[in-house]
């Protein structure tokens, strides 16, 4: 597969564990924003679909000792040899110049090898019609469609937004979006401003300078994928868990 | 070769048990339903457009953005970026508030009367004129047979312009039974009584604290309004160079205790004492504030020597299972550090906590004098807080004879609230259905409950006994919920995205704020909102009460709330930048004011902090002189503590907790359904029970079973359940899924408010 060449634009994302405090407005905004439908019950996580998934971390020491902490999870749209683009044999995913991977719906034709390719379980696949109760139908957001049954599903760092951002600027007779102009819904919902959204190749841009914070990681970086989310944090006991390393490895050789 | 009649039989049924017995039938059925089934909704486009308007779903006033579709549906909620408390952030619960617009299911949609014996479920619709006949024409008869103290209102909506019509409307009837569900507003009256000599509000400076001292107050799980709290822990984890520490003391590694710097963990129940042990180092060790302290209190040296008696260092650290060290150094660091705070009421704050507890922590904010300092508590007047009052002028009233107290009200509550027994608390909610339940001291004829779940929080068999006693009970709830299907008539009332209302002040947050409420898309069913219905009500009875009430409609009482916020001549209307000061926003006439005002949603003046108290404060040591109310220790059968958990994707009051909250529950809360106990792995050990077991815990009033989950960071001897879950009311996500810990809870009466302590609760488990 070929790598995608690199424009102006590459979104990525920043997300400060030190400032998340897990309350989950960014899964709310993204399931409302990407109409997501819910069941009856949502227990059994390895069915419920939750784009945002909101994972909850502890320090694995007794009481008095232990800590948890929140790591929210969106799709990391990988930017090196991604994936599940890799072994979609339909075209259904691909990953664009502005470093989205994409999902078709209407293409997919549920065969579910990217969902296993997935290194972050960020896909998920639609065993049952999306049923909405009577009457929740009306808050379905006009700009994306709803994902059927039988088809795979993942955060698209709300495309559907660079739209609107991009006709916005054409209106105005601008070329370019300015910082901001081009968010997804869970960096505009989060209370705590932990996440952050923005242009990877703009140099000015927030996410860039996280990305190059001392505290910045990604997850399972070994893996030579190049998500495209950062996390950051000062603790190192979530840092290890977010790189999964094996306790055999060194992680000071890694980072040389 | 011919065919003989046998052959072609072999044949015909040969083809038919292959048929069968081949995948084609089978796959061919599946295709045909899978083709027959519906596919995935296409959601209507349409022009898109943004209202502002304000959430009404906590007392906390956050500004809301919806995006509206072709002006006729509601598409998203988002936090309004000019408004000074949320700042385009906003907590799960009012981004999924578009799930109690349009659930259907749980909505009711027209006034119904119950058709059968009560709770049975049968009910009969029934037109609003109807409904409200028959109301008005049973008001009648208690205002003729001089019984108006005979009605009581239950409202648990936050203070606006609506809970204040409830108000007026119960004051000039003539009763004096207003209740309301505990809030910590309650318990902030009380405490302020108490040392303050007058009855305020306090508002805490979050984002600008430097140390943060939290008493079991559940900061990132729904204490106070959740976005500003969020608000304050941004600014607490930002870049700039002051460093805040947050320490949080509870028996359990929750949310916040794990995100505090500092976790101190503590046996449950104990925190006013350790409050009072701190206090004692800081007095002993003269760390507190002298001039703040000498210039402000009286009763210091009575509070020495109760200190010095009961609660040193070593007498705290037995009781609280802290180390002494600890206690000292936390007490240094508090003193010493710049603008601290401490905060009390435990969980959200949604069950009552004993005077004791909280005059303890507040103290620890007078002794370092951070009342009414930047970054510490404010005490809230509520003029002060805001200009916004229904009350129409003098001259607007007509019926000149009579006065709005005429009759009646000077009658007892019923729930002894400021009464010569209970002088301190202002309703008791506990109390007033275990009196009505028998009659005493009189009995109610009618009952008004909005925005109040007691079935749910008390125990249905004890709210139904209550309710039996009473000849007509009225709910105003959009949705069916445990309580309102125990009533006698319910009169749905709109969301807040349907009606007219407001938000007057922002829940803990030290600033004037008014929020205006208005109806995003117009009535989804036949709905009338609570202060239409009263103001109709009150046309119908005539009088006095409309003399009081001479509005047509709610638009109008909001409007004339807002009059007196323009009157005011001060502050910022949301628009743009945030005003942190300055002289505010001019208008050449309320009309103008009014047009903006309904664009932009909100009015906020930075300024208006703290309430000033000339007396000086009662440091009141006599509250400390008993023991702060204990659960009944009866330690040798019920060994285990069960402590209840507060989380902001569960709701645990009056609104039934939304799907998507619902949907990112994690395995430590429900599984199935059943409810969860968190477990330390060592305590499961000794009592025999695995991850995954059930088990059923009793209390002295009640069981549950949940789901046992080994959990490092619960305190050993304890079971943590969360609140919320076990409803036998609403949809299939929330409906019987898990148990209601709420009426087990074992409570001790506070003796100096009268309100029913209970949070630890002694429990005893056996295996199902």
């Amino acid at each position: 597969m070929k790598e995608a060449p690199l424009g102006k634009e590459l979104y990525g994302m920043a997300i400060d564990l030190d400032k998340c405090t897990g309350c989950g407005a960014c899964a709310v905004a993204c399931m409302a924003e990407n109409n997501l439908a819910y069941r009856d019950d949502e227990t059994d996580k390895l069915r419920t679909n939750t784009w945002m998934k909101l994972y909850r971390l502890s320090n694995g020491k007794s009481y008095p000792k232990t800590k948890m902490a929140y790591l929210p999870r969106p799709c990391m749209h990988c930017q090196y040899h991604t994936p599940c683009v890799s072994v979609c044999p339909v075209n259904a995913t691909k990953i664009d110049e502005k470093g989205v991977v994409s999902q078709i719906y209407s293409r997919c034709i549920g065969c579910r090898y990217c969902v296993a390719a997935c290194p972050y379980h960020a896909r998920y696949f639609h065993w049952w019609d999306p049923v909405f109760p009577k009457g929740m139908e009306n808050y379905l957001n006009p700009d994306v469609s709803v994902a059927m049954r039988g088809v795979v599903n993942k955060c698209t760092f709300c495309h559907h937004r660079y739209q609107q951002a991009k006709d916005k600027a054409f209106m105005e007779e601008r070329r370019d979006l300015k910082e901001g102009e081009y968010t997804t819904a869970c960096a505009e919902a989060c209370p705590t401003k932990a996440i952050t959204f923005g242009n990877l190749q703009d140099a000015q841009s927030r996410v860039v300078k996280l990305s190059k914070d001392p505290r910045a990681f990604r997850l399972l970086e070994k893996l030579g994928s190049q998500p495209k989310v950062y996390y950051l944090t000062s603790q190192d006991w979530i840092r290890t868990q977010g790189d999964n390393y094996l306790k055999k490895e060194d992680r000071a050789k890694k980072a040389s | 070769m011919p065919i003989d009649r046998r052959d072609f039989l072999k044949f015909v049924l040969g083809g038919a048990v292959g048929t069968v017995i081949s995948p084609m039938p089978w796959v061919s059925m599946d295709e045909v339903a899978k083709w027959s089934q519906r596919w995935a909704p296409i959601p209507e486009k349409g022009e898109p457009g943004f209202i502002s308007s304000t959430c009404k779903l906590c007392p906390g006033g956050c500004g809301i953005r919806v995006r509206v579709i072709q002006k006729e549906r509601a598409v998203r909620i988002e936090g309004n970026p000019n408004h000074p408390v949320n700042r385009g952030g906003l907590c799960p619960i009012g981004l999924a508030g578009l799930q109690y617009l349009y659930h259907e299911d749980i909505r009711v949609k027209t006034p119904m009367r119950r058709d059968g014996a009560r709770g049975e479920g049968k009910w009969k619709a029934v037109s609003w004129d109807e409904a409200l006949n028959q109301v008005a024409l049973k008001l009648k008869e208690l205002k003729a047979k001089n019984q108006p103290h005979t009605l009581s209102f239950l409202d648990g909506e936050g203070d606006g312009s609506q809970a204040r019509l409830v108000k007026r409307f119960l004051q000039v009837f003539g009763s004096p039974n207003l209740l309301r569900p505990f809030q910590l507003r309650e318990m902030e009256e009380v405490l302020t009584e108490a040392v303050h000599g007058q009855r305020l509000g306090l508002s805490y400076d979050l984002p600008r604290s430097q140390y943060v001292l939290s008493f079991g107050s559940a900061l990132l799980d729904g204490w106070g309004n959740p976005t500003w709290t969020a608000q304050a822990y941004q600014e607490w984890r930002g870049d700039s160079a002051k460093k805040t520490k947050v320490v949080q003391i509870e028996p359990l590694a929750s949310t916040t205790a794990s995100l505090a710097d500092e976790w101190v963990a503590i046996k449950p129940g104990s925190e006013g004492v350790l409050a009072l042990g701190l206090a004692q180092a800081m007095v002993e060790k003269e760390w507190y504030r002298k001039e703040s302290v000498q210039a402000h209190t009286t009763g210091l040296a009575d509070l020495r020597e109760i200190l010095n008696a009961k609660y040193t260092a070593d007498q705290v650290a037995g009781e609280t299972e802290i180390p002494k060290e600890t206690i000292l150094r936390l007490a240094k660091e508090f003193a010493t550090a710049k603008q601290p705070v401490a905060l009390w009421g435990k969980g959200k704050g949604e069950t009552p906590l004993s005077l004791f507890e909280a005059q303890a922590v507040h103290l620890l904010n007078i002794l370092v004098g951070s009342v009414n300092q930047a970054g510490g508590v404010y005490l809230r007047s509520e003029r002060g807080a805001s200009q916004t009052t229904v009350k129409k002028d003098k001259k607007d009233k007509k019926g000149k004879d009579e006065t709005p107290t005429e009759t009646g009200s000077r009658e007892a509550r019923v729930d002894e609230a400021l009464s010569l027994n209970y002088p301190l608390p202002g309703q008791r909610m506990e109390a007033f259905f275990e009196n009505v339940s028998r009659n005493h001291p009189y009995a109610v004829n009618v009952l008004m409950i909005h925005e109040a779940n007691p079935a749910f929080h008390l125990g249905a068999k004890a709210v139904k006994a209550a309710l039996d006693q009473i000849p007509l009970v009225v709910s105003f709830s959009s949705f069916m919920d445990e309580t309102t299907q125990l009533a006698d008539l319910i009169l749905p009332v709109p969301t807040f995205l349907e009606r007219w209302d407001d938000q007057i002040n922002c829940l803990g947050v030290p600033y004037s704020v008014y929020g205006l409420v208005k109806p995003v898309l117009p009535p989804l069913f036949e709905t009338k909102s609570l202060g239409d219905v009263l103001l109709n009500l009150a046309r119908k009875l005539g009088g006095s009460l409309q003399a009081a009430l001479p509005f047509e409609t709610m638009e109008e009482v909001v409007k004339q709330s807002a009059k007196k916020v323009y009157e005011s001549k001060k502050g910022w209307l949301a628009d743009g930048l945030i005003h942190e000061g300055g002289k505010g926003a001019s208008f050449d006439s309320f009309d103008k004011f009014w047009e903006q005002l309904v664009a932009k949603g909100t009015w906020y003046d930075l300024e208006n902090k703290g309430a000033e108290v000339k007396e000086k404060w009662n440091l009141r040591p006599a509250t400390f002189k008993t023991a702060p109310p204990k659960p009944a220790q009866s330690a040798g059968e019920r060994a285990l503590w069960m402590v209840p958990q507060s989380l902001l994707l569960l709701r645990s009051d009056y609104w039934p907790n939304p799907p998507f909250l619902t949907k990112y529950l994690g395995e430590e809360t429900l599984v199935k359904d059943r409810l969860v106990a968190q477990i330390h792995p060592k305590t499961a050990g000794s009592l025999g029970v695995k991850e995954g077991q059930t088990i059923e815990m009793q209390s002295a009033k009640g069981k549950i079973k949940a789901q046992v989950h080994l959990f490092e960071g619960a305190r050993p001897n304890c079971l943590f359940v969360p609140l919320g879950m076990g409803h036998t009311a609403f949809d299939s996500t929330l409906q019987c899924r898990g148990d209601n810990p709420y009426p087990m809870l074992d409570a001790e009466m506070d003796p100096q408010t009268g309100w029913p302590v209970a949070w630890a609760t002694r429990v005893k488990i056996s295996k199902v």
